[in-house]
Order: structure tokens, then sequence, then C-alpha cells
């Protein structure tokens, strides 16, 4: 559990909101804003108006609102005569607001507005509910009656409508801004299957999943988080498909967060993994909606965060990490090798560093003679011990890689062949390293970026140095008890009440028909039973196709 | 929350305790860099007087440094030798360590040569040496020399491989497909030593010179790695000392006895299943011309029959092969070719059983495996003769019968006639 929410100084400014439920009752009709329904104090992270309150009087409004949004040149008020003859205000942000929209059709719109209605307006015969029925050009509107939610609605890019003699106001949608168009995802890119990738902006992103999840059992619960970045986080599921238990604690944990701004999915990700002192990430992220889709098909919940094109899955089990979405999209043959294949380059990424140093200098009897008089005559002349040779150039080989990472690419071009030409060849024809240690090196390097998940790779990488260490000064008991201790830990992760190394441990054959080899669509017929078990029928049964029963009639007789 | 206060002081403790016993408690720390050993090829053992000799051939690593430069230098031999006195092998062991650098690692030795004189006294320390040994393996491979083994090993230069180590390790792999030579392991000697008869058979390894091609301008003095080094050009081949299998030891018990020459070497594989190819070089009709059979299937079995008191020996063999050259003009499509091929076949084979069987029967030690055999198949009988089968084998009568086929001809039938068509 977290520490109490610490106040900010200015507290007694911005007091929290007293009865969240008064607010809920104006939004339920706009719940785009998604208000977390907890009604917990802590739940609200806006700063609370309260000083602020809705007059029936426009003038006084727009001075409060200039109050508020002093020194914000971004904003913009534009005041003038619905239908000739009640004054009217409309307020929004420029860049967030659709200005198009609302120059050529809501001011037009307005100002031609029936004089009758106007009047009727201004006299109080009418209610504001009339506007909405009679002229209002848009459909997603929403009456707001605190100062509070329509300085909301206009954060979040909403045009809001005060009309003189009212002390409520109409929330326009509007929301238009400049985004990323969807592009190829660049962390998964595929040969084969769908290209685009979820992009930073939210709507965008939960279309995509729409897209491919035509169902009204598709939920998408939205929650707010992030006391000023007041970041949309949509909680996506399928109803009939994910544990109930699972989304409620998935929901439980977000609302318990409590911050002040929500900028990556990875903000989410250390604040509800079920471990947070794990060096193993226990919650997978993707940018690919198809890969979203899927996981939902299979029971799980998705989390998709404004303003990062990372959605995040729970559960997650540890051979999702070597689960790669084209493996559902080649044939299963090659998927099942390249996944076999996946597993071994997991295991020498974590080992191979280790193992070399181990049998170098403690198990020299284990290698084949020819090889070992090849190693040692490599190792000829060298000055360092097999263990300080490894460390130095695994720590160069991950120096190059973040360099080339962090740098821009055609540096990072000229970073690559420095690191190649100079760190390889001349410290090998100086005699400071061995070719053999270049060649582990390189192997272990290539194999780390095997893995399909960066974040399984890094925390490998991490691993790896320690497994090396321990190989240097033990040996392979060594390297056995680092294994020995990663496999102890990982028995005992849980990712929101599934066993992270599920279906391995515990047992259960019917889930290994995804796991280390990919069986056919056809033989597909059931949800990981840990996850999808309250709907396990995945497909109907007998789907494998077989040719017709006579696929060349007989050719009929008399005929010809 | 005091009790988990505790609780997880107790974890923390239990865990320390079982970080430390894991560190502590697995035995003796051994690390050694890669460079810091002396890798054991092979090693000779030798007896002088009381003394045993032990000669020891390391592999000596060439830096390689920047990658294989410099190419066509001289495959010799890129070995170190050491050797020390003592009263027994370990102290003799002892001795050369005082003047190595490194550490002496036996892991990788892959054959051990015995001295004729150190055969005679006794196979027994040597087996005891190896197998006692933590690093030494008993897939050592063991044979003995004519003279003192330390000739052999010191003398060698070696052409193809860089230690003697490996080229008896190449000469294990390929031997027997001649037929003349095998060499067995420690282990395979224990194993002989423990069957009924407690005999084996060991392989002599001897040098033999072979002519080396001259190097083309290999004027500078640092070439010639070992053999007398030659000013400027050189124009005849040089002459390089190699190993190679003759002939072979017979022991009774651990003791040397006896010798055996190639032929008979070959004529004792038959019988023990240890020729797995072999050609048999075989007079034609005509005058003094060769015909040549591969045999590349070959099966004995022996055995011992019993009538009234006197037991029989019997060896049975059957050969199958192809047939590879021949310098007369037989016409092998007729199967009277074949068949007296065959017969010549069959005799060939006999003559060398039967020589090795007499050079076994003289010295008293039975090779063959017939004791086994009596056994296995009068096991009362064998536990008369248990103590005198020595003498028992010597008047052991033995017949030996041949069975050869000649399976193909190679890939023509009918040889080459001037103006036949």
């Amino acid at each position: 559990m977290p520490g109490p929410y610490r106040r900010p100084l200015r507290a007694a400014l911005f007091r929290r909101r007293p009865k969240p439920a008064q607010q809920g009752k104006q939004d339920n009709n706009k719940d785009k804003q998604g208000q977390p329904g907890g009604g917990n104090s802590h739940t609200a992270p806006y700063p609370s108006l309260e000083e602020y309150r809705l007059t029936a009087e426009l003038k006084l409004n727009l001075e409060q609102l200039q109050t508020i949004f002093a020194r914000c040149s971004d904003v913009i008020r534009r005041d003038f005569y619905l239908g000739q003859a009640i004054k009217v205000a409309l307020i929004y942000i420029d860049g967030l607001a659709d200005k198009k929209l609302i120059e050529d059709t809501l001011v037009r719109t307005l100002q031609q507005a029936p004089e009758e209605l106007a009047r009727s307006l201004a006299e109080r015969t009418r209610d504001l509910t009339a506007v909405m029925e009679m002229v209002m050009p848009m459909t997603d509107v929403a009456v707001v009656d605190n100062m509070g939610s329509l300085v909301k609605h206009v954060l979040n890019g909403d045009t809001v409508l005060i009309l003189n003699g009212f002390n409520k106001g109409l929330a326009l949608s509007t929301r238009a801004w400049e985004h990323r168009a969807v592009e190829e995802p660049i962390t998964e890119s595929v040969v084969r299957g769908p290209r685009e990738s979820f992009i930073e902006s939210l709507r965008t992103n939960t279309t995509l999943i729409r897209r491919r999840l035509k169902t009204p059992s598709l939920k998408m619960e939205t929650v707010c988080l992030g006391r000023y970045t007041m970041t949309n986080i949509v909680l996506t599921y399928i109803e009939d498909l994910a544990d109930p238990a699972v989304v409620r604690e998935v929901r439980r944990r977000l609302e318990s967060i409590q911050i002040d701004g929500v900028l990556e999915s990875a903000y989410i990700e250390e604040l509800i993994e079920d471990n947070p002192d794990s060096p193993f990430p226990q919650i997978d992220h993707t940018e690919r909606p198809d890969k979203v889709a899927a996981a939902l098909l299979e029971g799980r919940v998705g989390i998709l965060i404004d303003g990062t094109p990372f959605a995040l899955i729970v559960p997650t089990v540890f051979v999702q990490f070597i689960q790669a979405s084209e493996d559902y999209y080649e044939r299963y043959y090659l998927s099942s090798f390249l996944r076999l294949a996946r597993f071994v380059a997991l295991n020498i990424a974590l080992l191979l560093p280790a193992v070399y140093v181990a049998v170098t200098t403690f198990h020299q009897e284990m290698l084949p003679t020819n090889l070992l008089v090849k190693v040692a005559s490599q190792r000829e002349g060298i000055p360092f011990p097999a263990l300080v040779e490894a460390l130095m150039l695994e720590l160069t080989f991950e120096l190059l890689r973040e360099a080339g990472v962090r740098l821009p690419r055609p540096v990072g071009q000229a970073l690559s062949i420095v690191g190649a030409l100079v760190i390889g060849e001349a410290a090998v024809s100086a005699s400071l390293v061995s070719p053999a240690m270049v060649i582990v090196v390189a192997m272990t390097g290539i194999s780390s970026f095997a893995t399909p998940s960066y974040s399984m790779a890094i925390t490998l990488r991490l691993l790896r140095f320690i497994m090396l260490i321990l190989a240097g000064t033990f040996g392979f008991y060594g390297i056995m008890l680092g294994l020995l201790a990663i496999l102890v830990h990982l028995n005992t992760l849980r990712s929101f009440g599934v066993p992270y190394l599920a279906p391995v441990a515990p047992w259960n054959f019917s889930d290994f028909k995804d796991v280390l080899v990919r069986v056919p669509r056809w033989a597909m017929n059931s949800r990981p039973s840990q996850i999808g078990y309250r709907d396990p029928v995945r497909q109907g049964a007998g789907l494998k196709p077989k040719p017709p029963a006579s696929s060349n009639p007989a050719p009929e007789r008399g005929k010809s | 929350m005091a009790f988990k206060y505790r609780s997880n002081f107790l974890y923390a403790a239990f865990g320390l305790v079982t970080i430390l016993l894991a560190i502590f408690l697995s035995g003796c720390w051994d690390r050694r860099e890669i460079n810091e050993l002396a890798f054991l090829s092979s090693m000779a053992v030798d007896l002088e007087g009381e003394q045993r000799l032990l000669t020891y051939e390391f592999v000596r690593p060439v830096a390689t440094g920047g990658g294989e430069k410099g190419g066509g230098t001289l495959n010799h031999r890129q070995a170190t030798l050491r050797s020390g006195r003592g009263e027994t092998l370990i102290d003799a062991g002892q001795q050369i360590t005082t003047g190595l650098s490194r550490l002496v690692y036996l892991a990788h030795t892959n054959a051990v040569l015995v001295g004729e004189e150190m055969a005679r006294r006794g196979l027994g320390e040597i087996l005891d040496f190896v197998d006692r040994n933590p690093e030494l393996r008993r897939t050592t491979l063991i044979m003995v020399t004519r003279g003192a083994a330390r000739e052999v090993l010191t003398k060698v230069q070696g052409d193809i491989e860089t230690t003697l180590g490996k080229e008896i390790m190449g000469l294990h792999k390929w031997v027997q497909s001649s037929g003349y030579g095998f060499i067995p392991t420690v282990n395979d000697v224990y194993f002989d030593l423990s069957s009924e008869t407690a005999t084996t058979v060991l392989p002599v390894v001897e040098l033999s010179p072979q002519p080396f091609p001259p190097v083309i301008g290999a004027g500078t003095p640092s070439s010639g790695g070992g053999s007398g080094s030659t000013e400027g050009r050189v124009e005849e081949p040089e002459t390089v000392r190699t190993v190679r299998l003759n002939g072979a030891g017979l022991f009774y018990h651990d003791k040397l006895v006896a010798w055996l020459d190639a032929d008979q070497t070959r004529g004792w594989a038959w019988v023990r299943n240890k020729v797995r190819r072999a050609v048999l070089a075989l007079p034609c009709q005509e005058n003094n011309t060769k015909v040549a059979v591969d045999i590349n299937e070959a099966h004995a079995e022996v055995s011992l029959d019993r009538q009234g008191e006197q037991l029989q020996g019997k060896i049975k063999l059957k050969v199958e092969g192809i047939l590879l050259e021949q310098q007369c003009k037989l016409d092998f499509t007729r199967e009277e070719a074949v068949k007296s091929l065959e017969n010549r076949m069959a005799a060939q084979i006999t003559v060398e059983i039967s020589s090795a069987l007499n050079q076994a029967k003289m010295a008293g030690t039975d090779v063959f495996g017939f004791g086994g055999a009596l056994h296995r198949r009068y096991p009362e009988v064998w536990r008369q003769l248990e103590g005198r089968w020595n003498e028992e084998f010597k008047k052991l009568p033995v017949t030996v019968s041949v069975e050869a086929k000649l399976r193909r001809t190679g890939m023509t039938g009918r040889p080459w006639q001037p103006g036949a068509r």
C-alpha cells in the first residue's frame, strides 16, 4: 500500500470536492470523461475549483473563467448573440478543439437560431435543453452545472457554451488535435499480419480495438489518473470471457493509484504489478492492436493509456514473452520451430558467457581436447582472467548498444563502426581479449535481440551479469545455484492471480498447445485454462479442413 | 506486527545461512585459468632399475593473437617434454612439477606409452595410477613400445598432428580399418584382465621415418622445427620420424610375455572381432601376380567342445569381401574363379590365425578367450582347470574354419582383354 496522499501546499485553494456523487450525476451522459466511480476522496485527482460557482450572470461567469484561465494564452473565448437575442459565450482551447467545426458550423448555426427560441430563452420560458433539441448541430453534448466540470471539459478539448441567464453550460465535444497517423508498429514489426500500430491518441487506440472486436461485450471502462495530467485510462475486456475477479482487481489497483501524472504505460505497470521487487516483467505491453484483441479473446484484460502507443495486457505469464504475434500468422511448423529457437536464444542470452567462463576456468575437462587446445592457444598471452575479460566485453557491448539506442541515427552508424572495428578487431589483435570471447559476446547479443519482448530481454541482460559473476567464482555450481534461485523466484511470481510459470507450473497439458510449439489453429480449441476458464471452448471441434470426399466426380456414362 | 517482523528476521536469517552453506560447503574451490594449465597430451612410463621414469608430453599452445597470420607454417610438433624420476609414478610426477611454470592438467591425456621393461614388470601400477587419479580417465589409450617408451615419445616429430597424443587418438579411430592394429583404452585392458583368462594384448607403437617434402625458400634458421636445421634452400626431402603401429605384445596377467608381428596381430584381431576392414593380397594363378580383396565384414566365434576328456577348441570365422584389384586376367563372372578365390582367402586368413595361435600357445597366454568359452560352456570343467589353464591352453588342439565369401567384384565384371569386345 502506498503511503497517504500528500496534499500540495496550495491545498487550501484547491480543496477536494466533498461529494463526488453529485459530480457523477451530471457527467453520466458524457462518460468519455470517465470519473473513477470510487467515491473515495483521494480518487478526485483534479484540484478542486470549489471556490468558483456557475451563476446565472454570464458576465460573472466569464470573470471567474478569466481568473481560472489567467495567463493561459491558448484558451479562446468568443461572445456572440444566439438568435440575436441572448448573449452567449464559447470557450475552448486552441489546438485541442476543432476550430473549423466551431467556426463553420457551431457559431453560424447558433447565430442564425430562430429569434423566437432566443427570446423564449431570454425570458426563461424555455429550458436549456431546448437549445440542444432545436438548434444544436452536434450530437455529443452534455450539460455542465459546476465550474469544475466545465473547466475539465474545456481542458479536454470540448467547447463549452454558456448562456446568459443560466447557471448551466453546454459542453460540446469538439475534440480534434494533432496526432501521429496510424503507422506500422516499430517495436513489433511483422512480415505477415496487420501493420497498424497504436498511437498516442487514446480514442484512436480504442477504435483500433473496437474495429477488431465488433461486439457489445467488449467493454471499455475509463479511469482518469494523474492529478495534473488527467490521463484517461481505458480498461478493456470482453465481458463474457474475462474473469470478473481479475477485472475487479485491475480496477481496484488502478483506482488506488494517486499520482501527479501518467506519461507512459510503464507508470501504470510499475504501480499495479504483483511483485514490484522482481526483475521480471509481470505485465506485457504491446503496440499492436491485433495482439491486444487476441489477448482479450483469451480472456485477458487490456489497459490503454492516453498519450502512449503502448497498451498493457494482464494477466501475463512467462511464456508470453517468447510468443510473437507473427507466430499465429505463419505456418505452424515454422512458428513452432521459431519458438523453440527463441527458447534456445533465451537460454543463450542468459547463460552463454557464464558457461564459457565456467568451462574455461573450472571445468576444462568438459571440453573436447581439440577445442580446449584452440581455446587455450587463443587465451595465450591474454593478460586478464576469463571472468574479467567477459565482464569487460559484455560491458562494452552494453555501452555500445546503449549509445546506439540514444544517439541520432547517423551518429549511431558511426558508433557501430567504431564498436565493431575498433573494439572488436583492435582488442583482439592487441591480445587484450580472445577471439572466442568476442564470438561468445556477439552470440549473446544476437540471442538477446531474438527475444521478442524487449522488457524480458533487458531482464535477462541484467541477470546475465549476475550469472557471469557466479560462474566466475563458483563455476557450474554457481550457475546452478543462480538458476535455482531464478527458478524459485519465478515460481513465487503471480500476475493478477495467475501463476507466472503457468502452464508449466502448475502443470496443465492442454495449455501446452501454445508454449513450446504453436499447434495449428484448428487444434486450438480451448482458451488458456487459467485465464479464459469462463468460456473454455474457443471454436467448434473438428475444424481440421479435409478435401471433399471425391474431388473428381466420376464422369457420367453416356455423356461425352 | 511483531510477529511479522520476527518472521521476516527468521526468513532473512534462514536465507543467509542457506547462501553461506551453499557457498562454503561446495568443496574444493578449484578456479584456474585455462592459460595457467599445462595440458598433458601423452605420457611414457619406463623402468630404470628400480626407478620409475615418467615422461610427460604437454601441449604447447601457440599464441594465435591477432588471428591466423602467416599461414603455411610447418605443422611440426607443438609439444613440450618434461621427465621425472621417482620411486613411484606419483613421485616421478611430482618431480616434473618442480620444473614447470604451470599446473599439470591430466584430464586431457590421450595416451599412455609403456616401455618394454615396465611392461615386463607389470602394468598393474600404471592401471592403478590412471584409475585412481580423479583427473585421468579410463578412456586413455594404452600401448607398449619395444625398448624404452621414452625413446618414442621424445624422438617422434610428427607431421599431421601437433602432439603424439593427438596422433595416437587419430590412429585409434582409423587403424582398425586396416585390420593390422587396434588401440585399447585403459578400460578395455581392465576388462580383459578381469576376464577368466586375465590376459590382454597391447599394440606396439614404434618410430617410422618418413620423407617430408622440402620447404621452398626455407632459408631462415628459424624454420626446421627440430629436424636438423639446414641452411639455405633444401633440395632433398627431410626425414621426419612419425609413429606407426607394428605388431603387439602378449600379456599374461599384467606382464608382457611375448610379441606378435604385424600379420600375427591381424590373425589375433580376426578372432577377437577387432577387424573392421582389411585387405588381403592373394596370389593369382600365374607368375607371381596378385589379387587384392577388401574384407568389409568379419565375424568370429570362439567355442570349445568336449569329447570325453579331450577338449577341442574351435574358431569359426565368417568374412565377406569385395574384389578391389587384380594383376592377372581372371574372369570373375565365372563361378569357379570366385570359388577358388574364396578358398584362397580362407586359406590366407587361416594361416594368419594359426600363426598367432602358435605364438600365444608358446607363450602360454590364452588371448583368444578359450578360457571364457570353456567357462560358459562347461563351468564345472573350468572350475577344475582354472588353476592350470595356462598349461592346458598350451596343448589345446584348435581347429580353425574360415568361411569366406566374395560379394562383389567391384564396378566391372570381366577384366580387360586386348581386342576383346
